[in-house]
């Protein structure tokens, strides 16, 4: 053989054989080397895409709506005093137990903006962007501890083993991104309790698993090149090692092996567009102020990069939020924490003309008790979980903003008008999303799995732009 | 009873029905017509909303979703047929739009319930679906001429019948290398050595590659690789899952798996003894330790949860696996209503479930009050008689938990010396027994170390981690000498089993006994209605399912797909077999003339051709059969996560041989573990000397907390029953093999084999360091370019490790080295 090695290592272009493409194929979209321009595939279309890409809060623990944004102004004439027999009997709750109190919220509610959306005094930040929030107060879900409740939020379903809304949205609308996995999480604070079945992939091809990135050590796990090994000397070991796989796909012919070879470059490249990403050096301070520091603000600004940069579904698992006890203590100190970075990425997609294509979430497992647990005392007061009524939000994306939908009742423990359901939910950032939730199917274990499961989901029109 | 008397009964039953005109109503003239012009639209067969048919006797004696009987003979009241079209709420009546039945029609009804409601059989039954028709030995079909000289057995025969139907040949014959490795690595799970691949090169005859074969299936590695796919389907794993996700022992039962594989215990008896070993008459340790299986369903210990609503999923969990594992059923979707495809009730599941639901309550509420601390686990528990092994073990968890106490306890003394010597009021207000632990010097416990961190050391965070990580390494060592592992048993007194509406667990409807699925094999009249009687029962050469489900797993474990290419599925939304006639061949073979023998079936695949075939993709061919679904090459799919690292553990060298016992600790960065309130083990405390390098089958397990290249590599977290593994090909993976401090560490031992074992030249090194890992010899440009990065580096850097440790890098990293060549 006359070919020189180091034209083996060169020679970057080869006929790539006819019938290749059964394993690329069949992995889908994310993490590959092709940039995906087409949102929806045809098969999951109904109409055209609002959004092209999700941010997704998910608050550890479940916030307190009834403190943060459904005022119950009956609550507080009954503030302390023992709850009305209907609120718990034959009802089931994590903790509370005998004859409960009742608990009014101590901050005070303002209406914001134009359309008058209510948020308590320990979100003023979120008070300067109501009017591009759509408040649902109605939610509910049928879980009332954590673990569950997450999957079930995620997932649709309260056993670990199906995709989670992010999955989904990979495996419908493949990336943008050719150098950044589709679906990002990251995390500050507490673990959720289902832990990282909340970002898998279920039954889905695992490429459509969450990527972590992580605040400490590696920021993707095993991103960095083990030390003493420069990028030049890795770009190097890759020549080669590509060279020889070259070498065995065109004596095998298997797809998969050119597969393996796009990947190692998609790796390299990830080395270098993940750090990029927290190189904020090109924002400008007044956007670094915008956001504040903190290791939450500086995830809300990668946020942004990333849907900047074509991620199709970042995620945030934020904070403690469980206040069975010292509730207005750790609400204040929560709140702080969150208010300005959310306030911020909503105005810095916004100016950056992002937020149209750009669908945010508020969400949480579920949320607390109108009903007192533990001490009394202000200091010391808190709520157990509630599963029957609960608050979320969305922003952006082609979402009404300045709005509110449905309500609770007056001690705000059920629903009382325009109930949705967390399939609901799913089926209407799928809509705006351009994919029909009905279309966007799997099959497994016999079945066309859907997210939204087999119960009828609605897409609430009410609340699209 | 003979057929004369069955015709008798029926005679006498239709005289009975003649004789006593009971109503004037008829069905066919007057009740259907009715029914016919108000449900059909949303109740045939088709639609079947609500699981209710109206226009089959087969669907409508069927109970609804909801478990109920539309109509009970004689008692209108009791009919819900009669309720729905009674009901006042316009809302909730039937039928829901249109104008509600007429009273005349609704007095039909009444008349005709009250009657008897005769609907008469009108024989219709939905077809029965090819798995639940039990398969019979088909004649094999005459060898194609394309199996000439090949060494063909009877699953050539088979395979090269459909190639030939589909205009496909069969791929040449693997080189010897390539095709040894490839067994290898499929049977005990790592690669030959070069002395063994030479063996075989230079009698590569089809004898010795039977004896090889023998060899290996004989080889107590063998088990430690086979059983990853069983522990997968058994969902075993060292935590409990959901939130507080802390650590169980269960270790016993996946070296009973390992040793039983390794036994090649028949199937019937590998099944019988995990489903229901304890009932077993004077049933062994050994057996009750099987019972495991089941015992390794997720448990919810998470502040309160509800023990009964998480005993009532774990049920659940175990009703769905059995039914998915042994007859490759989706049982698990008549939870909630009757099956919408198969032939299973909402009431059969509940049957079924009642076979499990005698079980005792597995966790309870802390403490008297709120239970904020979470639950505790009160299941029933076996401690296991201990081996050498785990006195060996013992040994070396011993003499590391001394080790690392007593070097935390020398730093806490120092430090709590130097703090009471900076301690304004000195020894005041300090308690006499911190004040005498410092003194003496005498041996402290960590929970008189905790004390005295606390007294002394109050804002000690890292003194604070590093006693916790003590009581870790304690515990562990109690759990390596107490060897418990989580066993079933059942209840004296039978708990009584209800459908559940919807799946509800508190919806309590009618009550159902242990009974098997109507449409499968009859569940023989001498067998107990217990778990041991369900398992004798699954195991009956008769249950059409259990030996196609279990070659099918075989298939896929060897061949990266099923026959049946949904495993979890065998019903009728299932894909159908691509070689139905080999799947009985094989099924029948395997539980008649092999009596269950695990062995014997896989000892055929791999003897056969289509297994000794080439990994070569004709372009043709892969127009034709995109998926390779009809075996013209053999698939070369990648390797599990496990056998990429045992194998990369055996060419480093590093590899250790220690069989069985407590779960290894392998090297992973930190910050990955994950901290949870309440678990035990908020630290990962890597495993020091050998037990690092144990096989990945010994990989700790934590369902949420899973060890991330095995993640990376496609391996379930176990929080369910995965029959079928995904092959994924992701940039992660390269990331991993190329910067995981574990591979990284296993490249360079490599590396220094190389410099050590691989002879003088660097000729020879390359050589042996590419047939270390691949098995075969370098193609010339391969030897080319190997030799030129091995070069550069050297040239570039001077150092000869370095150099190496390339040379290691690129041949770790290559697509056929974590493949079937």
């Amino acid at each position: 053989m006359n070919t020189s090695p180091q034209d083996l290592i060169n020679r970057r272009n080869f006929l790539s054989k006819a019938g290749a493409g059964v394993g690329s194929l069949a992995l889908g979209s994310l993490l590959q080397d092709s940039a995906r321009a087409e949102a929806v595939p045809e098969q999951f279309r109904r109409m055209a895409p609002k959004a092209k890409s999700v941010i997704f809060f998910h608050f550890t623990g479940a916030p307190s709506h009834l403190d943060l944004f459904d005022n119950k102004p009956v609550l507080q004439k009954y503030d302390r005093q023992l709850a009305p027999k209907e609120l718990f009997e034959g009802k089931r709750f994590s903790f509370l137990r005998g004859h409960p109190k009742l608990l009014a919220s101590p901050y005070e509610f303002t209406k914001h903006g134009q359309g008058g959306n209510e948020l308590s005094s320990l979100l003023p930040q979120l008070g300067t962007v109501a009017d591009e929030m759509c408040i649902i107060k109605s939610m509910h879900t049928t879980e009332f501890n954590h673990a569950p409740a997450q999957l079930f939020f995620h997932t649709g379903l309260n056993r670990q083993g199906s995709p989670s809304i992010g999955s989904w949205t990979t495996y419908g609308l493949g990336s943008e991104s050719d150098n950044l996995p589709a679906y990002v999480v990251f995390m500050t604070g507490n673990t959720p309790g289902a832990g990282a079945n909340l970002w898998k992939s279920g039954y889905l091809p695992s490429v459509h698993q969450g990527v972590r990135l992580r605040s400490e050590g590696d920021a993707v796990l095993y991103l960095n090149n083990p030390e003493g090994v420069s990028r030049e000397h890795r770009r190097r070991t890759l020549d080669s090692i590509e060279a020889l796989n070259r070498q065995n796909y065109e004596l095998i012919g298997d797809p998969e092996i050119q597969t393996r070879i796009d990947q190692y470059e998609m790796a390299f490249r990830m080395q270098a567009s993940v750090p990029e990403l927290n190189d904020f050096s090109e924002e400008s301070e007044s956007t670094r102020e915008m956001y504040g520091k903190s290791e939450f603000a500086d995830q809300c600004l990668q946020a942004r990069r990333l849907v900047e940069r074509g991620v199709r579904f970042v995620e945030l698992f934020q904070g403690n939020w469980d206040t069975h006890s010292n509730q207005n203590s750790r609400l204040t100190a929560n709140c702080k924490e969150v208010d300005q970075p959310i306030a911020a990425l909503i105005k810095d997609l916004k100016q950056r003309g992002l937020l149209d294509q750009t669908l945010v979430v508020w969400g949480a497992e579920f949320g607390r008790t109108p009903m007192l647990q533990g001490d009394e005392s202000p200091a010391k007061c808190g709520r157990d979980h509630q599963k029957d009524a609960f608050t979320v939000w969305m922003a952006g994306g082609g979402v009404k903003g300045g709005i509110t939908h449905g309500q609770t009742n007056e001690l705000g423990n059920e629903v009382a008008e325009n109930p949705v359901e967390v399939r609901d939910l799913h089926a209407t950032i799928l809509h705006q999303l351009g994919i029909d939730h009905e279309r966007l199917t799997y099959r497994f274990q016999g079945f066309d799995q859907r997210l939204t499961g087999v119960e009828e989901a609605t897409v609430l029109r009410e609340l699209i732009g | 009873m003979n057929r004369l008397t069955h015709l008798s009964i029926a005679l006498f039953g239709f005289l009975l029905l003649t004789m006593i005109p009971l109503s004037a109503i008829d069905f066919e003239k007057d009740v259907f017509p009715i029914l016919e012009a108000n449900c059909l639209d949303c109740h045939d067969g088709e639609t079947l909303k609500g699981g209710v048919g109206l226009d089959s006797y087969y669907y409508a004696t069927l109970p609804t979703d909801a478990g109920e009987s539309l109509f009970v003979p004689g008692k209108p009241a009791d009919s819900v047929l009669l309720h729905v079209v009674e009901e006042s709420d316009p809302e909730k009546r039937m039928p829901p739009k249109g104008d509600p039945l007429t009273a005349g029609e609704i007095a039909t009804l009444h008349e005709w319930i009250e009657a008897g409601a005769v609907w008469p059989d009108d024989g219709w039954r939905p077809p029965v679906h090819w798995s639940f028709i039990a398969p019979e030995l088909p004649a094999l079909p005459e060898a194609d001429s394309m199996l000439a000289d090949r060494g063909a057995n009877e699953i050539d025969h088979f395979i090269a019948a459909k190639l030939s139907e589909n205009d496909l040949v069969i791929n040449p014959e693997s080189d010897p290398a390539r095709l040894l490795r490839r067994l290898y690595l499929d049977t005990i799970g790592m690669p030959p050595t070069i002395e063994q691949a030479d063996a075989f090169l230079n009698d590569p005859s089809p004898a010795h590659y039977a004896k090889i074969v023998d060899e290996l299936i004989a080889s107590p590695a063998f088990g430690e690789k086979w059983a990853t796919q069983w522990l997968d389907l058994a969902r075993y794993a060292d935590s409990e899952g959901y939130q507080r996700d802390a650590p169980r022992n269960m270790w016993p039962y996946r070296d009973w798996v390992i040793q039983a594989l390794n036994d090649d215990m028949p199937f019937d008896q590998f099944s019988i003894e995990q489903l229901a070993g304890d009932l077993l008459p004077k049933a062994t340790e050994s057996q009750k330790v099987a019972t495991a299986f089941h015992r390794n369903a997720p448990t919810n210990l998470e502040a309160g949860t509800d023990p009964e609503e998480d005993r009532y999923k774990v049920v659940a969990d175990r009703t769905a696996t059995t039914g998915m594992i042994w007859m490759g059923l989706t049982v698990g979707c008549a939870q909630c209503h009757n099956h919408k495809y198969d032939p299973i009730s909402a009431k059969e599941y509940y049957e079924l479930f009642a076979f499990f639901n005698n079980s005792p309550m597995e966790t309870k509420q802390q403490g008297s009050k709120m239970g904020m601390s979470g639950l505790q686990h009160i299941g029933p528990t076996l401690a296991v008689t201990r081996t050498d092994d785990d006195i060996a073990f013992e040994k070396v968890a011993t003499a590391t938990y001394r080790k690392e106490k007593a070097e935390v306890e020398t730093e806490l003394r120092a430090r709590s010396a130097k703090a009471l010597a900076g301690r304004k009021q000195g020894r005041e207000g300090l308690k006499e027994t911190t004040l005498s632990m410092m003194d003496s010097e005498e041996e402290l416990n960590t929970s008189q170390m905790k004390v005295l961190l606390r007294e002394v050391l109050p804002r000690d965070s890292e003194m604070s981690v590093a006693i916790e990580k003590v009581d870790i390494i304690a515990n562990r060592l109690k759990a390596i000498r107490e060897k418990t592992v989580r066993v079933m048993e059942d209840l004296d007194e039978t708990r009584p089993t209800f459908i559940a509406k919807r799946g509800d667990f508190q919806a309590k409807g009618e009550e159902v006994t242990p009974a098997t699925p109507a449409s499968l094999h009859p569940f023989p009249g001498d067998l107990p209605k217990n778990r041991l009687g369900l398992a004798k029962w699954i195991v009956d050469p008769a249950n059409p399912l259990v030996g196609r489900t279990f070659i099918n797993r075989l298939w896929i474990e060897i061949f990266g797909q099923g026959l049946v290419t949904t495993p979890e599925d065998f019903g009728s939304q299932g894909e159908l077999p691509t070689h139905p006639e080999l799947l009985d061949w094989m099924s029948v073979t395997f539980v008649e003339t092999d009596a269950w023998s695990l062995k014997k079936s896989l000892r055929r695949i791999l003897l056969s051709a289509t297994y000794r075939q080439s990994v070569a993709l004709n372009d043709q061919f892969a127009e034709m059969d995109p998926k390779n679904q009809f075996l013209w090459r053999h698939p070369g799919h990648r390797l599990p996560a496990e056998t990429i690292r045992d194998q990369a553990l055996k060419i480093s060298g590093l590899l250790s041989s220690r069989m069985h016992g407590p779960h290894s600790s392998p090297y992973q960065p930190e910050g990955v573990w994950r901290k949870t309130a309440g678990a035990s083990e908020s630290h990962y405390i890597p495993a020091q000397g050998e037990d690092a390098y144990r096989r990945g089958v010994y990989t700790i397990w934590r369902r949420n907390n899973h060890y991330p290249s095995f993640a990376n590599f496609d391996a379930p977290d176990r929080a369910a029953c995965v029959i079928q593994r995904d092959i994924s090909n992701t940039p992660l993976q390269s990331l991993t093999l190329l910067n995981d401090p574990a591979f990284v560490e296993m490249t360079e031992a490599f590396a220094s084999r190389i410099a050590n074992e691989g002879g003088a030249t660097l000729d020879d090194k390359v050589d042996w360091a590419f047939r270390t890992i691949l098995s075969r010899e370098p193609k010339e440009s391969e030897r080319l370019l190997l030799h030129s990065a091995h070069e550069s580096v050297l040239g570039d850097s001077g150092s000869k490790t370095l150099a190496l440790i390339e040379l290691a890098t690129i041949l770790m990293n290559l697509h056929e080295t974590i493949n079937r060549s």
